[in-house]
């Protein structure tokens, strides 16, 4: 009888150590550490949860009617493309050389290409997936001849099925890529 | 008359061995073992909110890391996308998939989704990821093959040997900066010239000071 439960102590043992889990296995649990420190501190994080807001989040909207410094969008032909009068403007208000081009391909790559293809002709991931076509950068004439003024407001606020990019992409990428576009139509790569 | 037994002579020895010889290995043994976070850490696979597949997004479909976490360049942090990026695709994709449930709620109803987090270091380490990313750091370096994770688990332990293995030796985790997404680029037989190249070009110290990631 003793022999048997100092057995099974044994083996218990044996199990916690070797069978248990060794380093690496994967766990749903969170991770517990045997010596804290201060790992885990009373603070908040980026994008973390907030038990005091009342929205739950850590992370504060800027309040209503309020513009964050350098963020105030009043230039119209740099920030909607349109000139004085509301009419889109025909060229990129500001300088394009290989290096904005560059830019722009590397943002269109990131942000465009799984709708709009790497070639621009409508057919990237959505199409090949779910058979969703969407606009043809290069063949559609009515698409091909856009101002950069008014290219630059869709990709900014978006147009029929399309989202804007407002977010996630910035003011300067998005002017990028309205001139990488406008490459794409005359052939390809700058 | 004896007052201790004969056998308590053996006393002292057998401390002495079992001290040394049995509960003091043991002891370090498990303490290296069980308290690293190779241990606690690596391999945490949380049950998220959504069961958003990193495999199928970022591996099948190939989109790129920072149409989603667009941050990463320009920030700590790499930042958990709005609900509203996810509507870019599924406001035509899956609209009506009972596991985009969460989602669309989120969207209606403007609450975050609580998405959980995976890597965390401890709250008194300030990491950046923008400085990494510009560095040529790939995304793989740290978080594993994201793009073949079905479900995203802690691949790399996190800890502070395992940064500062990094930052005394850095060559072997640069990459071309146009490949730090990249999850299945692999070096040349000429990285080590190339590597030193880049630092060079960069002028990458990478900092080893207590005050670089503690303040």
């Amino acid at each position: 009888m003793m022999h048997s439960t100092r057995r099974l102590m044994a083996l218990a043992v044996m199990l916690m150590v070797f069978g248990g889990c060794m380093r690496g296995c994967t766990s749903p649990r969170p991770p517990i550490h045997p010596n804290p420190n201060m790992d885990l501190q009373p603070k908040y994080k980026a994008q973390a949860e907030s038990a005091f807001f009342y929205d739950g989040m850590t992370m504060r909207q800027p309040v209503e009617h309020t513009v964050a410094r350098g963020e105030l969008e009043r230039d119209p032909a740099i920030h909607e493309g349109r000139a004085t009068d509301g009419t889109f403007l025909a060229d990129i208000p500001m300088t394009v050389d290989a290096e904005v081009v560059a830019r722009g391909a590397e943002r269109y790559g990131i942000y465009c290409t799984p709708c709009h293809g790497a070639k621009g002709d409508g057919r990237g991931m959505l199409y090949e997936r779910a058979q969703i076509e969407s606009g043809d950068l290069v063949g559609d004439p009515r698409i091909a001849n856009l101002p950069a003024g008014e290219l630059f407001d869709v990709i900014t606020n978006g147009k029929g099925l399309m989202q804007g990019y407002r977010y996630p992409v910035p003011l300067k990428d998005r002017w990028a890529i309205t001139a990488y576009v406008r490459t794409l139509r005359q052939g390809g790569a700058p | 008359m004896q007052i201790f037994p004969h056998w308590t002579n053996r006393v002292p020895v057998v401390l002495l061995i079992g001290f040394f010889g049995v509960v003091g290995p043991s002891t370090t043994f498990l303490v290296w073992y069980y308290f690293s976070p190779e241990f606690t850490d690596v391999g945490y696979q949380p049950t998220q909110p959504i069961p958003y597949d990193h495999a199928l997004h970022a591996g099948e479909l190939a989109i790129d890391c920072r149409y989603c976490h667009a941050q990463v360049e320009v920030s700590a942090v790499a930042s958990v996308p709005p609900s509203k990026v996810c509507m870019n695709c599924h406001s035509l994709v899956k609209r009506d998939s009972p596991q985009l449930a969460v989602l669309r709620d989120s969207v209606a109803n403007n609450r975050p989704i609580r998405w959980v987090r995976i890597h965390n270091v401890p709250d008194y380490a300030y990491f950046d990821h923008s400085v990494h990313v510009r560095a040529g750091v790939g995304c793989v370096s740290c978080h594993g093959n994201i793009a073949e994770m079905v479900v995203v688990q802690q691949a790399e332990p996190l800890s502070m040997a395992w940064c500062l293995d990094c930052h005394r030796n850095p060559e072997p985790h640069l990459r071309p900066r146009d490949q730090v997404t990249n999850m299945t680029w692999q070096p040349g037989d000429d990285h080590a010239a190339l590597a030193a190249a880049w630092r060079s070009e960069l002028g990458l110290a990478p900092p080893e000071s207590c005050s670089a990631c503690h303040r």
